[in-house]
């Protein structure tokens, strides 16, 4: 019964998890971090990269989303002011997500029983 | 330098987002993916082996369109994200940023949604209404009508509200008929059991089979549309033919139509078979039954010293 009481104070975005989860990786989201793994790219860079497995219309929003949880992090392109247009946005992989992306990684051979005995 | 900014694919597109989205919306999800479509313009405009075609930049526009749907359903259902810059202050930040209100939170990406469904409602029937290389005119009307011969001039009229009368001869069917039923009746032709009226004249007459290209009367369309001449060749002034084999199933409408032979190739094919796709003919009854007719064909001649193109 405490239970359920506690469950209906929490807010809405955090009812189906709690601060102690491990952190997620989506699909999308470890490809983005394994285009990243190399150095920075521009968004539509890493689409092209993708090879059809990530789509111009979402990336931003995953790239947002990941850069909320700490897995990637951006700077604005320093362009000269002649240069006409909105300066462009490089994402780079964090330290924190490339171990969430090892970890994704390690867990998925394992529960493939492909991790070494 | 400000023109060319100006020109700049998105820069219009982000002055309308700036009234919807937040500025950290803006700077972390809209204007990276504007910066790179304009890179991305940019580069294909000082490259001339690199081509920026209306059909890339129409792509990348429903690519933000999907951004922005993809970045509703975020909001609508992920932990932080915001929309709107907030009015009330009192309210919880998230991440640091602008503060969000729950209303909207809700109601901004409803809106917007509302918003790119009559969007997507308002563009279908844009191309449904024009058809981009097809030009309205009067040569796209769908029926052919043919002048009647003038009827002789003793005919009486009529007089239905006269019904006292009976002395007066009624009007002959003939005057009045439209197009489509007199097509039904072949003019110069006895109206009769045309084999019996062949034996009267020549005794000993066999009924000869008639085959697909013989003169049967239900080999002659009952509905003709003509074809549209395309708006391509009308403006290079190509003129050209296109020899049309199809099939009149039993109810007297057409199936698989295919070209056998154009020319120049492939310029007036679609036209061709547009219009032999709404041609209609009597059904042909053979022992009752009707029965489909493959194999017919007809040839268009699209010539420009006529007024349309015309069928053989």
């Amino acid at each position: 019964m405490s239970t359920n009481s506690q469950t209906t104070s929490i807010p809405n975005s955090r009812r189906f998890r709690s601060d102690d989860a491990p952190p997620r990786l989506s699909g999308k989201e470890a490809v983005v971090l394994e285009l990243l793994h190399d150095g920075e790219q521009y968004g539509l860079e890493i689409v092209r990269l993708s090879e059809g497995r990530l789509k111009r219309g979402t990336v931003y929003t995953t790239l947002n989303r990941m850069q909320q949880k700490g897995y990637v992090q951006s700077r604005s392109e320093e362009k000269p002011a002649h240069v006409p247009g909105i300066p462009r946005r490089l994402f780079r992989a964090t330290p924190y997500g490339l171990r969430v992306l090892a970890a994704h990684e390690l867990a998925t051979k394992f529960l493939l029983q492909e991790a070494p005995a | 330098m400000s023109s060319l900014r100006e020109s700049l694919p998105g820069e219009r597109a982000r002055r309308w987002l700036t009234r919807f989205f937040s500025p950290r919306a803006m700077e972390s999800v809209f204007d990276p993916f504007l910066a790179d479509l304009q890179a991305d313009w940019l580069h294909a405009k000082s490259t001339p082996s690199a081509q920026y075609t209306r059909w890339s930049l129409f792509s990348a526009y429903a690519s933000l369109v999907a951004q922005i749907a993809a970045f509703a359903i975020g909001s609508l259902f992920g932990p932080s994200y915001e929309l709107a810059p907030a009015a009330n202050s009192s309210a919880p930040a998230v991440d640091g940023g602008v503060p969000v209100t729950r209303t909207s939170r809700y109601a901004a990406p409803l809106v917007i949604a509302a918003l790119i469904t009559f969007g997507l409602f308002a563009i279908m029937s844009a191309l449904i209404a024009n058809q981009p290389g097809e030009e309205v005119s009067d040569s796209s009307i769908p029926f052919i009508l043919t002048r009647l011969p003038d009827p002789p001039d003793p005919i009486v009229e009529p007089k239905p509200q006269l019904p006292e009368r009976p002395e007066v001869i009624p009007q002959p069917q003939v005057t009045g008929i439209s197009t489509t039923q007199q097509s039904k009746k072949p003019v110069g032709l006895p109206q009769g059991p045309a084999d019996d009226w062949i034996k009267s004249i020549q005794p000993g007459f066999t009924k000869p089979e008639t085959g697909l290209r013989g003169s049967d009367q239900s080999e002659i369309p009952i509905v003709r549309v003509e074809p549209v001449y395309p708006q391509r060749a009308l403006d290079r002034g190509v003129e050209g033919w296109v020899e049309v084999e199809f099939t009149v199933t039993e109810v007297g409408s057409i199936s698989e139509p295919t070209i056998l032979r154009s020319h120049p190739s492939g310029i007036f094919n679609r036209a061709a078979l547009r219009a032999i796709e709404r041609w209609k003919y009597e059904p042909k009854l053979v022992d009752g039954q009707p029965v489909a007719r493959p194999g017919m064909r007809n040839r268009f001649r699209f010539e420009l010293n006529k007024a349309s193109p015309r069928s053989h």
